[in-house]
């Protein structure tokens, strides 16, 4: 057994060991946490669930995997979901536009990637154009974009004396068939952009030898730009799925969401491939769901970002540990 | 009607837990990496510092296990990115999550009690807010006039040489990521102990951890350059409250600091482009 | 990770896919199998009954048992608005231990209160939902159409939100008449002149402790005869929290009244004990502050921990439990029926009669909402008697703090005036349930920091 084996069989067998000491330390226990989680996957109706929560998850780990493979560290979907979350808000609760159901999708869709889009350009122009660093620049977007909804919420959308704003109405609220053909489609198209377009093949030279790609004329900003404006597309379209799914409203919130930040373990749980974000976002999913369940036996619900971040981690020392020289 | 002498010393006490944590951060930056984790590793400091604190009854004690925490949290990035070769990136930002979660867990078992609370008792300052002046002066002193910093700041601007010379990389920089995480599990249970009693509630850290992470870039990886920009963000957490009596949503506030952030890190990239003032090298060839 | 995707062969990926999916498999099948077979072995037998809570009567009452699940805006820890439910759903399970099993979910956020207590009500039988915050108004109305058979109680809704659902009953405990008291007591010790108050959102509840405290703290400066016989007191109400639970931001505003405006008495409405902490730190620094307990006895909790607060002058305080147990009985008995409850001093408590001041219970424990302990050492006897005196009155509801003449002013969500005041309350006239449950306007004394 060489070096590479050696640490890659460690670091699997700590992460599972990491695993199960958490379920052991949550209120739960070892058997509370694992019986919930069976529960979830015995159970048709708890899986139907876990997809409308896929939605947002699954929709910005796929334009994060063209991002990350292209070597733009982005960590801005998170404020992309949100702000795609209040674009579709404004536009079914808001905008005072009455169209059919469905119509009302595929425009709030365009309208929430477009959102999201645009404040991923800010980051790609920056990075792009002025070498600002994309991972800190999306960041401190997530906190304004937060700050921004906080300020709609409390104030020009607030319904009533309590920071609430309007719902989306039950006439434009999606169904789970709806968001699994958005993400499949997402997933194939952006699948197929990395595979069959010349975008695609400057992305993944741009990833991989980013020297090389300069040298050989590759026209490195503009297609930073590129996939800037398509991991912002995605992820506005994740909060769309989000609103008008399961969440219709807001709330004045202390921390966002969260799905974006999801998306991201997500993507690198899926060796940041489109298609493969589907699988992986929907295990985070059912994730959430027995998260949400366990509540009642007084775990608190980020326990499941620690055992997915347990997850990706270890599959991610095994990744970098299978490279490690012998 | 406004206290100006308050507004100055609320803002000190408000940016002693930025000025720890970017300290911290400063020195693994300086030592050549970035661990994007400190907002994680201060909520797990701020949940065990105060589950100490609730157990023990002792103040020190509490400080003692928060840094701990937060240095036993770095140690998987130690293992992740020094041991493993991972991505220093991902690994900080995953270590993010992991602290968080891990940090309700453990707060949970506080179950809210009140445990250690930190008074002024330096005049009107406490212990830590010198503290992190002191250390700022310490840090500096390590850095620029001994050989330890020499060697440390060498290996952070290049790599390769630094170990042709046979400088201790890897020791330098684990002891750093390994402080890093001790100075930011401190920070997290300043948050407890000193603005709540020495209670713990969820979602305590609420982005201090990345704001500390701009203060050092606004601080452009200089310990007296970090004291600046901790006071300067901490000011404007204390300012907060007063913006609605003028007229300024306090909603928007809250981005100010972010969006403060967001221009110095243009304006220092640009600075470092035309002019080049160079910020340690190898983080400026991973952040940039 | 840049070469990380390369580098991995597809066969290495499908290894490992395979393997985890394997164990994993193995993991949840083994642990659901193991859950499984403890649930049997402890939980309570599950009578797979279709009982609806308010028709049927085939089970027979000695197997019955009432499942009840309890929805949670903050954390148990937060030792206020939610502890206090907590007590109460603590109270109700000792006493009726043999029937009823209890549940609950902490820190769910009011927006996705929906989804959660619906994933609840698939995977496990409720007879009974108590949802404890204002903002689950939605997902209550929305789950009670989708589950008639379950009976649901919403805390702080007025009724005629829910009315056309027939399982959907709402009850509060009302503190105006408290706050009234505070507020005399405030007045009575502020040594600025100054006095203060945070709330956590403008709604009518809120509005109506906010103008409560001010007038209870006119009063009682004019009763001691200071601060110009309360004419020359100053109310400060600071721009709402716009979260139930925000112990940080609540500390920030509290200071910000003590530095700046030189407020020595703090009233808010926040569900945690920042405020309170807040205001006996600057007691450590020399400075005299005061505060009240909120929802739970603080001073009390405080004191268990060993530490005498001096800051705390008394307080509002619930205790739910008589609420919840007249609920419940009534569910178990299966006579529930819709209704909305407003328990006020002398609610839920055996005698209604007032009593002599030698022997009122101002400041002790009785019926759903009560005085906490009165602080003795600050607050002068003169006062104290008086705060027995309406305390009685109350209970008989002889007294009312909102008697006309009242002036004051409209307010929008944020606390900014939006007209000159006006005459609200004419000579003579006590506001009714309506006037009190949609009111938007501040006492004219009242001074909002919000521009």
């Amino acid at each position: 057994m060489n070096r590479a084996q050696r640490n890659s069989l460690l670091s699997l067998i700590s992460g599972i060991l990491g695993l199960i000491l958490i379920a052991y330390m949550t209120p739960a226990g070892l058997r509370g946490t694992f019986s919930t989680l069976g529960l979830v996957y015995s159970r048709i109706d708890l899986l139907e669930t876990s997809l409308l929560y896929s939605g947002p998850i699954i929709a910005s780990a796929i334009g994060l995997a063209l991002a990350y493979r292209a070597g733009f560290i982005t960590i801005g979907s998170e404020g992309q979901v949100l702000l795609g979350a209040l674009t579709a808000l404004w536009l079914t609760a808001y905008s005072g536009l009455h169209i059919s159901r469905s119509l009302m999708l595929p425009l709030a869709l365009l309208f929430s990637g477009l959102a999201g889009a645009l404040l991923g350009l800010i980051s790609g122009i920056l990075r792009a154009y002025w070498d600002v660093n994309e991972t800190l620049s999306s960041l401190m977007l997530n906190y304004i974009v937060l700050a921004f909804a906080n300020y709609l919420i409390a104030g020009p959308w607030r319904t009533g004396p309590f920071t609430q704003t309007r719902s989306v109405p039950n006439l434009y609220a999606i169904n789970k068939i709806d968001v699994l053909i958005t993400v499949l489609f997402l997933a194939f198209i952006y699948e197929f952009l990395l595979r069959r377009t010349k975008l695609g093949l400057a992305i993944e030279a741009l990833g991989k030898a980013p020297k090389a790609a300069y040298t050989y004329a590759i026209p490195v900003s503009s297609i930073i730009v590129y996939v800037s404006l398509l991991q912002g597309l995605t992820a506005g379209m994740g909060g769309a799925l989000m609103i008008m799914s399961f969440q219709r409203n807001m709330t004045a919130m202390n921390q966002s969401p969260g799905y974006g930040y999801m998306g991201i373990l997500v993507a690198w749980m899926a060796l940041i491939s489109p298609v493969g974000s589907l699988i992986a976002g929907y295990f985070f999913s059912t994730l959430i769901v027995a998260g949400y369940l366990l509540q009642s036996k007084g775990v608190p619900f980020n326990t499941v970002l620690l055992l997915q971040s347990v997850i990706v981690l270890t599959f991610i020392a095994y990744m970098a540990s299978r490279r490690t020289k012998g | 009607m406004v206290n100006v002498m308050s507004i100055l010393t609320n803002g000190l006490s408000n940016a002693t837990p930025l000025i720890l944590a970017a300290l911290g951060e400063m020195l693994v930056e300086r030592s050549g990496k970035v661990n994007l984790g400190v907002e994680g590793m201060m909520a797990v400091g701020a949940a065990a510092g105060s589950l100490a604190g609730v157990k023990w009854n002792s103040l020190a004690g509490s400080f003692l296990v928060g840094g701990l925490s937060g240095a036993l949290l770095s140690l998987i990035y130690v293992v992740a990115v020094i041991g493993l070769n991972a991505d220093q990136i991902v690994t900080g930002l995953i270590l993010v999550f992991m602290g968080i979660g891990l940090s309700e867990l453990i707060g949970i078992k506080t179950g809210g009690t009140p445990g250690t609370p930190l008074f002024p008792s330096l005049g009107p300052f406490d212990y830590l807010e010198v503290f992190s002046i002191v250390l700022a002066v310490f840090l500096w002193f390590l850095l620029y006039k001994t050989w330890t910093g020499v060697e440390l700041r060498a290996i952070g601007e290049d790599e390769l040489s630094a170990l042709e010379r046979g400088l201790r990389v890897k020791t330098l920089r684990v002891i750093s990521i390994i402080v890093g995480g001790f100075l930011a599990g401190v920070a997290g249970t300043y948050l407890s102990d000193s603005f709540h009693y020495g209670r713990w509630y969820s979602g305590i850290t609420g982005g201090m951890g990345w704001i500390a992470i701009g203060d050092v870039i606004l601080g452009y990886w200089h310990p007296f350059g970090i004291l600046i920009s901790g006071y300067f963000t901490g000011l404007l957490f204390a300012m907060k409250p007063l913006l609605p009596t003028i007229g300024i949503p306090a909603e928007l506030a809250d981005a100010l600091p972010y969006f403060l952030v967001l221009v110095a890190l243009i304006i220092v990239t640009f600075i470092y482009k035309r002019l080049g003032i160079s910020p340690p090298a190898s983080v400026w060839k991973t952040i940039r | 990770m840049r070469g990380l995707s390369e580098k991995v062969s597809r066969r290495d990926f499908l290894k490992l896919a395979t393997a985890s999916v394997i164990g994993l498999a193995i993991g949840l099948g083994g642990g659901y199998a193991w859950g499984r077979e403890s649930s049997t072995k402890t939980a309570t037998p599950q009578t797979p009954s279709k009982t609806t809570t308010s028709s049927t009567t085939s089970t027979s009452l000695a197997q019955r048992k009432i499942r009840a699940l309890w929805i949670y805006v903050g954390p148990i820890g937060d030792y206020g608005w939610t502890k206090a439910h907590d007590d109460g759903r603590k109270y109700v399970q000792n006493k009726f231990g043999k029937w009823l099993v209890t549940r609950y979910l902490e820190k769910v956020p009011e927006d996705q209160a929906y989804s959660v207590i619906k994933d609840q009500l698939e995977t496990t039988r409720y007879d009974a939902v108590f949802a404890t915050s204002w903002g689950y108004m939605n997902a209550v109305k929305r789950l009670a159409e989708e589950y008639p058979q379950v009976f649901f109680y919403h805390c702080s809704g007025p009724w005629e939100y829910f009315k056309d659902e027939k399982n959907v009953t709402t009850y509060f405990a009302e503190f105006y008449q408290l706050y009234f008291l505070n507020g005399i007591a405030g007045g009575a010790v502020t040594e600025t002149c100054k006095v203060g108050y945070v709330p956590a959102f403008l709604t009518p509840e809120v509005i109506r402790h906010i103008n409560a405290f001010a007038m209870g703290s006119v009063y009682g400066a004019k009763l001691m005869g200071k601060c110009g016989n309360g004419e020359k007191l100053e109310i400060y109400v600071t721009k709402p929290l716009n979260a139930w639970f925000a112990p940080s931001a609540a500390r920030n505003a509290a200071k910000m009244l003590v530095d700046n405006y030189d407020v020595d008495v703090i009233a808010y409405t926040e569900d945690s004990t920042s405020i309170l902490e807040t205001a006996e730190s600057y007691w450590d620094e020399g400075k005299k502050v005061y505060s009240f307990s909120h929802y739970s006895n603080m001073y009390e909790y405080f004191l268990k921990k060993g530490k005498k607060l001096r800051s705390h002058l008394t307080g509002q305080v619930a205790n739910w439990g008589p609420i919840y147990e007249y609920l419940l009985a009534r569910l178990y008995a299966n006579d529930a029926f819709k209704e909305d409850i407003w328990a006020r001093l002398g609610d839920f408590t055996p005698i209604r009669w007032k009593r002599p001041i030698s022997e009122s219970k101002a400041g002790q424990p009785e019926g759903a909402v009560y005085l906490a302990p009165l602080n003795t050492k600050v607050i002068p006897s003169k006062a104290i008697i008086k705060i027995k005196e309406l305390y009685e009155d109350m209970r008989e509801l002889l007294f009312e703090p909102f008697t006309g003449p009242i002036w004051g002013y409209r307010i929008d969500s944020e606390g900014r005036p939006q007209e000159s005041p006006k005459l609200k309350v004419p000579p003579g006239v006590r506001l009714g349930r309506n006037d009190l449950w949609y009111i938007n306007w501040f006492y004219e004394k009242i001074t909002s920091l919000v521009k």
